[in-house]
């Protein structure tokens, strides 16, 4: 006998074969990515398992097999998919010109935005992704190391891990207020480091 | 060569297990080089398997003690891991406000005050790891702790009339920005190359309290000294 899940899958599914394959994948490995977001907001990484995610995202573990190998696998693509999001954001605020005060405040007014417009997705890439796993903590690490890049020489790594870590206490420990009053702080503190570029 | 009897003292101080049988040690120095084994244990144990998979067995087998004798001076893991770490806190900081004292006020305190704290660290990679890494995998009371101490490092760095009401926030990322480097270092395993860190640090910890120039050249001055 197969699994349960297995025998479900087999089944034809109507609704599926009406839309073209490749968009039912994307809209399913959103919604699984959706759901590992929100499983892991409200239950800490710790508590957001399989069974868990593929139940939130309304999908049989079968499908989430198709997408993903393992946990470590999934955890990771949600934890990039957050990232790109925050920094296209980020990115998207920057004045043009080369005002280094005015890209700093900008920039930095569209991250806490960002934060508080997702609260989830922000838990997931400075709360969690230090608590799910080697993998997705080495990843951690690496995007936090390409952001520090960006910034500059290691003052620019210096300013990417403090600002991280303040963020990371407020959403731990800060009882899910606004993270926008922390704004004239950050950008006070910032703004007199001056990493050396390239 | 004999061996030379050693005073009570050298055996707390060092690590060393003692002989066994009578050796006519207090009661009181047989448990304190007992626990300062335990200490001891907990760093090595932590440093080769890391806080989560170190188990009681692992620690009083690095500390060569029997499990009994554990639980007479702690009752668990997590009891034993903030004892050594209140150790090391204590060390360090005490490094750190030495180092201060004896080199001006500030801002010519910080990079004494910085040094001190690289040196210590640099000199030992588990315990580096034990009091800057693990933490927060340990979570818990060790997680919040380990806040405290940071707290701490970030006070002991900051000039002592700065009142300002963002001062905590300030703390925060500067603690946070100060620990990426090192933790980076420490993560493949370079612990030797942490003075090197020297000028960044004090850059970073005066450069809201002073002008742009003014900053560079106290880390440079740092940066001859490292």
């Amino acid at each position: 006998m197969q699994y349960l899940s297995q025998r479900l899958a087999a089944q034809p599914a109507r609704e599926r074969e009406r839309e073209p394959r490749d968009a039912v994948a994307r809209s399913q490995r959103d919604r699984l990515l959706d759901a590992t977001e929100a499983v892991m907001a409200d239950k800490g990484a710790g508590g957001a398992t399989i069974e868990a995610i593929v139940k939130a995202a309304g999908v049989s573990s079968v499908t989430f097999y198709e997408h993903f190998r393992n946990k470590d696998e999934c955890f990771t693509a949600a934890f990039d998919r957050a990232v790109d999001e925050l920094r296209t954001e980020v990115g998207d605020s920057l004045p043009a010109g080369d005002d280094r005060s005015d890209q700093v405040r900008a920039g930095l007014a569209a991250l806490l935005a960002a934060i508080d417009a997702e609260p989830a997705r922000a838990r997931l890439c400075l709360v969690e992704a230090q608590k799910g796993g080697s993998q997705l903590a080495a990843r951690y690490d690496e995007t936090l190391d390409d952001v520090a890049a960006e910034l500059g020489d290691s003052l620019g790594e210096a300013i990417a891990g403090g600002l991280a870590w303040l963020l990371r206490e407020r959403l731990e420990l800060g009882g899910g207020g606004s993270v926008q009053e922390l704004l004239p702080e950050m950008t006070e503190v910032v703004l007199p480091i001056h990493p050396a570029h390239g | 060569m004999a061996e030379r009897a050693r005073p009570a003292e050298d055996l707390i101080a060092g690590r060393d297990r003692l002989p066994p049988g009578r050796h006519g040690l207090p009661r009181e120095a047989v448990a304190e080089n007992q626990r300062e084994r335990l200490l001891n244990g907990v760093v090595d144990a932590v440093a080769e398997h890391g806080y989560n998979a170190t188990t009681i067995g692992a620690i009083t087998e690095a500390a060569k003690i029997s499990r009994r004798t554990f639980y007479e001076h702690f009752k668990d893991k997590e009891g034993c891991f903030l004892a050594a770490y209140e150790m090391i806190d204590t060390h360090l900081r005490g490094a750190m406000l030495t180092a201060a004292e004896c080199s001006g006020p500030w801002p010519k305190s910080v990079p004494a005050a910085l040094a001190a704290l690289l040196d210590v660290l640099s000199h030992d990679l588990g315990v580096a790891r034990f009091y800057l890494l693990e933490p927060l995998a340990a979570g818990g009371e060790i997680a919040a702790r380990y806040r405290d101490a940071m707290q701490m490092l970030a006070e002991a760095l900051r000039p002592k009339d700065d009142l300002a009401a963002n001062a905590e926030v300030r703390g925060q990322i500067l603690m946070g920005g100060i620990t990426t480097l090192i933790a980076r270092r420490l993560k493949t395993g370079d612990a030797g190359g942490l003075p090197e860190l020297l000028p960044d640090l004090v850059e970073l910890v005066v450069a809201p309290y002073m002008s742009r120039e003014e900053a560079r050249q106290l880390a440079r001055s740092a940066a001859l000294r490292a």
